[in-house]
């Protein structure tokens, strides 16, 4: 379906109340970023926004939206309606996992599936922009599938290519049409997705240092950790309501003290707990993590974590041949056991 | 004396002789302030930072105290260290504008010793903006200027290659009195003409920020209906107020046994939901939409309330960072037109 009949589709749904609410995307607040839309208002719709901007996993939203009804259940008020929520390929891979693991039921989602060609680092944009650009006034900023322009005396001037601001962190994309949806914008793009075989081949690279060097590697990368939490926090795979590395801490100094909260990790910044912090999440991620990047995009440090979960991304699928999230009625791997499974561990 | 700096590489080894200097760096993931160390300094393009220097006052982890068990019960060890005298080159006027915040806070009324040491052994040298230096720049909005002087020692503006360098405060002029800057060939008094260069630089970096309004003069709304839309996408993390240079929360935790341990300070953000726990298991704060509120309410009213400046000085980084585009000018022109409407 075309954007616009998209868009009509959706409101109409709104207003009989079919659908409890719209999840997309809308313009920022300046040129380069885009803001989810989240909307009961029929009026709204028409902001939705399927631009190579807009590049946060909503899933999050969902989860939050369905765990919210579940609260309500006893209020005869309430009622069961699904919400539209826009994806596109790997942001359906992280669906499949909260269907998998009964986070959310199918017939509370009506998915509008985003086929996807790549999407734009705004970040990298804004900075190119910022750097480039003769005039900083943000009005004259356009974006499209050619590059960044600048607008001058009505004249569109090249700031970057597209590739230059492209977010290169898709490259590995296995699914870029949405998996499965209610609706379409627009065609399916025809690419061929890259092959399952050859889609590790950033982690591969990798693997060719020494385990000192790639330790050394991390140790840098999470001493520059600020703990912010945003990688966990944006990350659709990271469903907990209350994260155990996230609560504050107090440890009784007394051992015979009857209240003893749980400690699971030190807020200090040092490289032994900022370690412990991401290597607990990556573990976690094992067989769930769908490589949408959010977690990367996120990180304000530029700390490469979409390598670290690819990493175990890559043994499950060598272990097990499983990828996170391509069937929904799959049985999610770390759950399934299955007597074929490599076990050569053991043996040593 | 308004002083000139031909030789910036010169100066700054100078300076890093008797002074642990921290200087502006390019990174791969963006600008970052970093220990001098290896002497390269490169100037163009020099944005606003990732993270603000703030972290060099107010370390994200500090220890307070260890402790261990001796024969007459626990003994204490404080752990405020030896600082040792640092200058941090090339703050923008908003960072320096961020430390007088921070002074208010821990300086004020109980003086904080652990900030107190940082803070007398820091020597700012501020880098006037040659206009908006970031992506998201509004000091002008919150009252500051791009060539503001508050918090600086002293304060420099690039002039023809060189720095022309102002004298701000007594400690900013008695750097050059330290025995390796005394007789130093890589400054000299400036030229009338630098001088003036100067002004015109920083006069029309005032011209090009004209602010479009007055973000002081804004009235938050307790129950607007703002705080619950743009909550609604909030994703709790800590980034707006980590790389915040005035967002000053922190949270104390000890640990180890009953025969040795430590208790250390971290930075903590109103934005997580342990923050506001209570010990009882009540939360004041439950959710997104208050917690919000909380951050902008502290730096638009209660600070203002009680110091008479905003705890906000437009650097933009909680805009350029935040992955989900939560504007904090976007929230406060909700109030802003109310207000225009109703006058």
């Amino acid at each position: 379906m075309q954007p616009d009949e998209i868009k009509k589709l959706l409101a109409e749904k709104l207003s009989k109340g079919e659908l409890r609410a719209v999840i997309g995307y809308r313009r920022g607040t300046n040129p380069f970023f885009r803001r989810p839309l989240i909307t009961s208002a029929p009026e709204e719709v028409e902001e939705l926004d399927f631009s190579p901007l807009g590049v946060e996993n909503l899933c999050n939203y969902i989860t939050i939206e369905v765990r919210k009804r579940r609260n309500r259940r006893h209020d005869p008020e309430e009622q069961y309606k699904p919400t539209a929520l826009v994806v596109r390929g790997c942001h359906s891979r992280a669906l499949n996992v909260l269907l998998q693991e009964k986070l959310i039921p199918r017939e509370e989602l009506f998915v509008v599936g985003l086929p996807c060609r790549g999407v734009v680092d705004p970040r990298k944009a804004q900075a190119l922009w910022h750097s480039r650009a003769e005039n900083r006034d943000q009005r004259n900023v356009v974006i499209d599938e050619q590059g960044l322009f600048e607008l001058k005396n009505g004249e569109r001037v090249q700031l970057a290519k597209y590739e230059e601001i492209s977010d290169q962190r898709h490259d590995h994309c296995r699914t870029p049409n949405p998996l499965s949806y209610d609706v379409m914008v627009g065609e399916p793009v025809a690419d061929e997705p890259v092959e399952a075989e050859k889609q590790f081949s950033d982690v591969e690279q990798f693997l060719q240092k020494t385990p000192e060097e790639r330790w050394s590697f991390w140790s840098e990368q999470f001493s520059r950790c600020i703990r912010c939490y945003a990688c966990k926090n944006i990350c659709p795979a990271c469903s907990c309501q209350e994260c155990s590395l996230a609560k504050d801490t107090e440890q009784p100094v007394d051992a015979d003290a009857k209240v003893r909260k749980t400690f699971w990790l030190s807020k200090e910044t040092d490289t032994a707990d900022n370690a412990s912090y991401h290597i607990n999440r990556a573990l976690h991620l094992a067989g769930r993590c769908v490589s949408c990047g959010e977690c990367e995009r996120a990180c304000p440090m530029g700390i490469p974590l979409l390598l670290l979960y690819r990493s175990l991304a890559k043994q499950v699928f060598d272990d097990y041949h499983y990828e996170a999230g391509m069937d929904p009625e799959a049985k999610p791997i770390m759950t399934r056991f299955n007597a074929e499974d490599r076990e050569d561990f053991m043996e040593e | 004396m308004t002083r000139y700096i031909e030789n910036l590489k010169q100066f700054l080894n100078e300076v890093a002789e008797g002074y642990r200097l921290l200087v502006p760096r390019e990174r791969t993931e963006g600008w970052f302030f970093e220990p001098y160390g290896d002497g390269q300094v490169q100037l163009e393009g020099y944005p606003n930072t990732v993270s603000s220097p703030k972290e060099y006052l107010f370390p994200q982890t500090e220890t307070l105290y260890q402790y261990h068990g001796g024969e007459a019960g626990l003994e204490y060890e404080n752990r405020i260290p030896e600082q040792t005298r640092q200058v941090i080159f090339g703050a923008r006027p908003c960072d320096c504008a961020a430390v007088t915040r921070l002074d208010k806070v821990f300086l004020e009324d109980d003086k904080d010793p652990y900030y107190a040491l940082r803070r007398e052994n820091t020597l700012m040298i501020g880098l006037v903006c040659p206009g908006a230096v970031g992506p998201n720049c509004f000091c002008t909005e919150v009252g500051l200027s791009p060539a503001g002087s508050e918090g600086m020692d002293l304060r420099a503006t690039e002039v023809g290659g060189g720095l022309v360098i102002e004298e701000i405060s007594d400690q900013g002029a008695a750097l050059f009195d330290s025995s390796s800057l005394k007789n130093s060939k890589s400054w000299r008094e400036a030229s009338e003409e630098e001088a003036a260069e100067a002004r015109r630089v920083q006069e029309k970096a005032i011209r090009d920020m004209a602010p479009a309004r007055n973000l002081a003069e804004v009235e938050l709304e307790f129950d607007a209906p703002v705080w619950a839309r743009e909550a609604e996408y909030c994703i709790g993390c800590g980034i707006c107020s980590f790389l915040c240079p005035t967002c000053h929360c922190f949270t104390i935790e000890h640990s180890g046994s009953k025969k040795k341990g430590k208790a250390i300070r971290t930075w903590d953000t109103c934005q997580f939901q342990d923050y506001s726990l209570e010990a009882s298991g009540f939360n004041p704060r439950p959710d997104r939409v208050q917690r919000l509120k909380q951050r902008l309410y502290h730096k638009f009213k209660y600070f203002n309330d009680r110091y008479g400046m905003l705890l906000c000085i437009g650097c933009g980084r909680c805009v350029s960072s935040c992955p989900v585009n939560i504007d904090i000018r976007k929230i406060l022109a909700a109030f802003e037109r109310k207000k225009s409407v109703a006058s």
